[in-house]
């Protein structure tokens, strides 16, 4: 299956300027949130938010087409 | 000399032109360690209830702590407090930069202004000496020129300048004092407190050198900061600015957008962080950004700040005024629906050049902009500014008018609050504010407990009093170390959301008595946890100081904070909420529908007061509670 994703702040750096943070990935079925942060390398606390469902779990089993959005829990500013 | 402070406090008496220096017993700073916590001993002493915050009769406190000037990272900040000519409670606001470790190196601790210079002056500070001079020549002048002028004046280049604007002369509510011409004590209204007493500026230069009780263990602490950052969670803050939370924002659907009508902002992209670091930062078109674009505070391996550079087009930016940050972003671009960075960007330079908060200023033109959609303001009342949201060039010379008094200008210089109040029309139900300060970018029907914060805030809604509601689940290794193991579902407002909002201020006040970053320390996701920060108090000042002593301090200067309020007739009666956040849900994105629900909001407030030991019907501290933080004689003062 294929998910959309879209990283931001520091986490666009995973990915080369051009892709301004959006990639595509293709992941067998039943993976999880967890596998698509190993996949793109990501160790760093992040939140996950999945087609408009902010903060899921990293068990969080994707479906074809599920958009995410990765992002880190920095407050303030 | 003690190790980290001088023990020496300025007093400035203006009426008379009389100085002299303090030297307080050494108990005194460890019990208030610094920033508002010490500054608060004074106004709560030295003024009565009632006075007028553009009077003389007016204190303005600038305060320091025990560790600023130590070399290590986010120990340079100044606090400012007075009464709030915005709010009428008490005013509170921080700032980084140079200028206040170079007031340390100067040989105070500490600053306490009474009195109105008959007039214009400023005060300079060198080596233990201090005088204050005319500054008739400086007066009306914005921040830039006045910075330059004193440095030829003086003779040094290094000299740092804190000062008001146009805006403080002219006593605009939201009037900012400014360091570097780029750092702001922006929030309450200090400025103006500042101007009406004829004080243009207080420029600094020290060589005095800062003792510290254990430089070696002090050292090890600034190497495994600057070696851990780029790891850290503040290294997207570190490249990006604070300019990066326009996107974690947005993701969340927590980025204001057009008043506060929604929390995602289709042209959030343009104000991103990213994108500013690509386009507008000085050196960008030559991939020089992370050596010209970048900015810091003495002694910090963060460097945050942004400077921005343009030399064409309908908005040139001067690098002088530095560069935005998060706030100043979200409240000038998307609360007011405008995504030309390069307006935003000047919008914020003209804020740095006039001497103007910039989330008030956004929010108060947002309003603004709501009240001409809405038919209640007219080309006539605005002098032909078609107010619409999205209108970039209204917004830029909005801050012009504002800083300068000018026209329409006047008005909003008075705040959203008092200037829908002269408005009428029914204007004031487009408010964003409590205790007549605008709110932040952070959206309490996103995340929950700011609703607890922005009404129970003793200097009005403030972002930068707890830590917000995200960062308890993925740190409970810091989070343990201040007693909170249970982090709660999304949007949860229930007992134990009300004591990490509790105790993550006390953390944060504590953050804001010894006066440093709150990117750099604190519960969650800083560079330094709580603990880390109490090892650095140690080394700096020797003290066999613990955890416990240092949320003392912040429970102390929250309660102090409370209390002065409470003096002026304020209590819980004041603690409010925007009406339109339990009545209007927010539109689209990941917020869609989120609003208030009013019930479990008071619920949530009974508990607060209860769990912080005040009065649950007034909100103001009792006795025993004042008495067990060693503050008999607030209590008195109140006459508990």
């Amino acid at each position: 299956m294929r998910v959309s994703i879209q990283l931001h702040g520091i986490l666009r750096d995973q990915l080369p300027p051009a892709a301004k943070g959006r990639t595509t990935l293709e992941l067998p079925d039943a993976a999880t949130v967890g596998d698509v942060l190993a996949k793109l390398g990501i160790e760093r606390r992040v939140l996950v938010s999945v087609n408009g469902r902010a903060h899921v779990s990293s068990e969080q089993v994707l479906q074809e087409g599920d958009q995410l959005v990765i992002y880190t829990p920095v407050g303030g500013g | 000399m003690p190790y980290g402070y001088h023990g020496r406090i300025l007093h400035v008496d203006l009426t008379r032109g009389a100085l002299h220096i303090e030297q307080p017993e050494e108990k005194f700073y460890r019990k208030y360690m610094g920033g508002s916590a010490m500054a608060l001993t004074y106004l709560l002493r030295g003024m009565p209830a009632g006075v007028d915050p553009l009077a003389p009769e007016n204190m303005l406190a600038l305060f320091l702590s025990v560790i600023t000037g130590a070399p290590i990272s986010g120990q340079s900040r100044v606090t400012v407090a007075a009464k709030s000519p915005l709010t009428g409670c008490i005013g509170d606001s921080q700032a980084g930069g140079f200028f206040p470790a170079e007031l340390k190196f100067a040989g105070f601790d500490g600053i306490v202004v009474t009195g109105r210079a008959p007039r214009p002056v400023y005060l300079w500070l060198h080596d233990g000496h201090a005088e204050l001079r005319d500054a008739t020549h400086l007066w009306g002048r914005v921040t830039g020129e006045v910075q330059a002028m004193l440095r030829h004046e003086l003779g040094d280049d290094k000299v740092q300048v804190l000062q008001v604007g146009p805006a403080g002369e002219k006593g605009v509510r939201f009037a900012a004092l400014i360091n570097m011409c780029s750092r702001a004590n922006g929030r309450t209204g200090m400025g103006a407190v500042m101007g009406a007493k004829n004080l243009k500026a207080i420029a600094v230069r020290g060589t005095q050198k800062l003792e510290v009780a254990d430089p070696a263990a002090l050292h090890a602490l600034a190497r495994w900061g600057a070696k851990q950052l780029p790891q850290s969670d503040i290294a997207g803050l570190s490249k990006y600015g604070t300019s990066e939370v326009i996107g974690l924002n947005n993701a969340d659907g927590g980025l204001p957008t057009r008043n506060y009508a929604s929390g995602v902002f289709e042209h959030y992209e343009a104000l991103d962080g990213p994108t500013l670091y690509e386009t507008l930062l000085r050196g960008a078109a030559q991939g020089q950004q992370e050596r010209l674009g970048r900015d810091t505070c003495y002694a910090c391996a963060v460097r945050c700040k942004r400077v921005v550079e343009k030399r064409e087009g309908p908005y040139p930016l001067d690098p002088t005024y530095g560069g935005p940050e998060y706030e100043s972003l979200a409240t000038l671009g998307s609360y007011c629906g405008v995504h030309d960075l390069a307006a935003v960007c000047k919008a914020n330079e003209n804020c740095n050049k006039y001497g103007l908060d910039t989330i008030s200023c956004g929010a108060t033109i947002a309003w603004a902009m709501e009240c001409f959609e809405n038919g209640l303001l007219t080309l006539e009342d605005t002098g032909g500014l078609e107010l619409r949201f999205g209108n970039a060039e209204a917004v830029v010379r909005l801050t012009e008018m504002i800083g300068r008094r000018e026209g329409f200008g006047d008005l909003l210089a008075e705040g959203s609050a008092r200037a829908a109040q002269r408005l009428g029309r029914g204007s004031e139900r487009f408010l964003i504010t409590s205790k007549n300060q605008e709110a932040p970018a952070h959206m309490p029907q996103v995340k929950r407990t700011l609703a607890i914060i922005y009404a129970a805030n003793p200097f009005g809604a403030d972002h930068q009093s707890h830590e917000h509601d995200p960062a308890y689940a993925p740190y409970p290794e810091r989070m343990a170390q201040i007693g909170l193991h249970d982090p709660q579902p999304p949007l949860s407002l229930n007992a134990e959301m009300v004591r990490y909002a509790l105790v993550t201020q006390y953390a944060y006040s504590a953050l804001d008595s010894l006066s440093v970053c709150q990117f750099v320390y604190g519960p969650a996701w800083h560079l330094y946890s709580m603990n880390q920060l109490t090892e650095m108090v140690r080394a700096v000042t020797g003290w066999d100081v613990s955890l416990y002593e240092i949320m003392k301090v912040g429970e102390r200067r929250l309660n102090m904070l409370r209390a002065f309020n409470a003096r002026e007739g304020i209590g819980r009666e004041h603690d409010t909420l925007p009406e339109r956040f339990f009545t209007r849900p927010l539109q689209g994105g990941p917020s869609d529908g989120y609003v208030l629900d009013r019930e479990e909001w008071r619920r949530a407030m009974d508990t607060y007061y209860a769990m912080a030991g005040w009065d649950v019907q007034t909100g103001i501290p009792t006795r025993p509670t004042l008495e067990a933080l060693g503050l008999g004689w607030v209590a008195d003062l109140l006459g508990l």
